[in-house]
């Protein structure tokens, strides 16, 4: 039998040779550009100057490339990953069952639950390519349109609000990328999840952002404060608090207990479908 | 060689197997017939472990294939009515993972069964620029690597022109003089399965109608076709 190195190497090979691949990656670059031409317009920068300058910052030292990476990401990521993950993932079986491709590679000798792990790690791979690629294109569009600067951080939703010379900015941006595979490895879980059962890879992509949708919805109404503990995206939204001046490894440490917790009963409940189905033209 | 005991399968209400039992012997050439919807799929499908049954079992040279899958697959190579390829990817890359999931392939190997297949000029090209009849040459190839004992072969000649199904023919007979696999062939074409399998095993409604030699067993048939029908009408007069 084949090592496990050589398959993985051989399905990334599989993953990033379709041109599908390549849209969350070229989507971003997209958006980071729209978003950085956005924010030269007068009316932009004028409401980004009241906020600095009502709490005593200026803004020509603060209107920085740091500052505009952290807005590319805290404003992009949730929702553009989500959708290029869930695309991603939702593909990792449900593509290759339907196109059948599957029943080849289930007629080797080798358990199907190697074939689902092999799957799964090249989807976690993705995942922390994309994240890596967000993090250092935000960081390097802004800081090529405004200079490194320092960093201003304002993330209402979490209460995140500091400020940073660029050194320890940079060591932020570091914890933040590690951080964001570490979580957004949920919403590819949720895709592969589904893509374990007996269903189109479009449905798969369209149930992970439905419930990821719904679930942002439930935490941004405020009468449902009180559950805002058990949903998905509030956890997912733990990387943001990196950029707390005192960061709370606490409560990043639960939300990731919490999200691995998800993510291992989404891979099991998945993996026995997948275990027990039939294959069939 | 493979031997099928009282296996089952139902799908919801429709009984698709219904207690087959079969032994198909080590360098037979074997053909599994039967209409659309017979069984012949679902049988092959348990076959390589890609349907559970719900009763019985597959014993592939004397390992069962869901309890000792590893041991059981490692002998069979299989291809199927349409084979399915990474159509981006080159036929060799192809090949490179369909085999990551089998015993270690060399080069040589490789090399061989791209050459047994006839596709050593377009192995490097994309998959997507093959023609079907080249498609089903790359499916035989990745079904002999590595080396099997069985080769299970669901239609095999579906689609091809007419020189297309005389190669498959001769590549099919080639393959089980040279190294003494034992082929099970599942195919609606009669005239090529009278060709090339002396045994065949007729199935209507998941029930075995018919198995073992064919020429000889029934009076007044000159022809597998003539002797498949008759069996047929006669299943279905029983039922």
């Amino acid at each position: 039998m084949n090592g496990l190195g050589k398959q993985l190497g051989l399905e990334l090979l599989k993953l990033y040779g379709r041109k599908r691949t390549y849209i969350g990656f070229g989507a971003f670059l997209f958006v980071e550009v729209l978003l950085l031409s956005l924010l030269q317009m007068r009316p932009a920068q004028r409401a980004f100057a009241r906020l600095l300058e009502t709490n005593g910052f200026g803004f020509e030292e603060y209107f920085s490339g740091l500052t505009l990476a952290f807005l590319i990401m805290t404003n992009t990521i949730f929702f553009l990953s989500s959708l290029y993950l869930a695309l991603v993932a939702g593909d990792m079986v449900a593509k290759e069952a339907e196109d059948g491709t599957l029943r080849m590679l289930l007629c080797r000798p080798v358990s199907r639950f190697r074939v689902l792990m092999v799957k799964y790690l090249a989807c976690l791979v993705y995942t922390a390519s994309l994240m890596v690629f967000i993090v250092v294109t935000s960081l390097l569009a802004g800081v090529a349109y405004k200079g490194m600067g320092g960093l201003f951080v304002y993330a209402p939703l979490q209460g995140v609000f500091g400020l940073y010379e660029a050194g320890p900015a940079l060591v932020r941006y570091g914890f933040a990328v590690i951080l964001l595979c570490v979580v957004t490895a949920t919403v590819s879980t949720l895709g592969f999840f589904f893509s374990c059962f007996n269903m189109k890879p479009a449905a798969a992509t369209i149930l992970t952002l439905s419930l990821l949708f719904m679930d942002m919805v439930v935490q941004l109404i405020p009468y449902f404060e009180s559950i805002k503990g058990w949903l998905l995206t509030y956890h997912i939204g733990c990387w943001v608090l990196v950029f707390q001046p005192q960061i709370p490894w606490w409560r990043i440490g639960e939300s990731v207990v919490y999200l691995w917790g998800f993510n291992l009963s989404f891979l099991a409940v998945g993996g026995l479908y997948f275990l027990r189905r039939d294959f069939k033209s | 060689m493979i031997h099928l005991d009282n296996l089952s399968k139902r799908f919801g209400k429709r009984l698709a197997v219904d207690a087959l039992s079969l032994e198909i012997p080590t360098g037979s050439l074997y053909a599994l017939l039967g209409h659309n919807g017979a069984g012949k799929s679902t049988t092959i499908g348990m076959m390589l472990g890609q349907v559970l049954p719900d009763s019985g079992r597959v014993v592939i040279g004397g390992h069962d294939v869901r309890l000792e899958r590893k041991e059981a697959l490692d002998q069979v190579g299989a291809i199927f009515e349409t084979p399915s390829f990474y159509d981006y990817l080159s036929g060799r890359r192809n090949l490179e993972i369909f085999c990551s999931y089998s015993r270690a392939v060399t080069l040589a190997e490789m090399e061989e069964a791209i050459a047994m297949v006839g596709l050593q000029k377009r192995i490097d090209d994309p998959v997507r620029m093959y023609s079907h009849g080249m498609r089903q040459r790359l499916a035989l190839a990745q079904a002999l690597l590595p080396r099997p004992k069985v080769l299970i072969l669901d239609e095999p000649s579906e689609g091809l022109d007419p020189e297309g199904i005389h190669e498959m023919r001769e590549l099919i007979q080639s393959l089980h003089a040279r190294f003494d696999l034992t082929v099970l062939v599942c195919s609606h074409l009669l005239a090529e399965v009278e060709i090339i399998c002396p045994q065949v095993a007729i199935l209507r409604g998941g029930r075995l109608l018919f198995h073992g030699e064919w020429r000889g067993a029934e009076p007044g048939c000159a022809s597998l076709e003539e002797f498949y029908l008759k069996t047929v009408r006669a299943g279905r007069e029983d039922e």
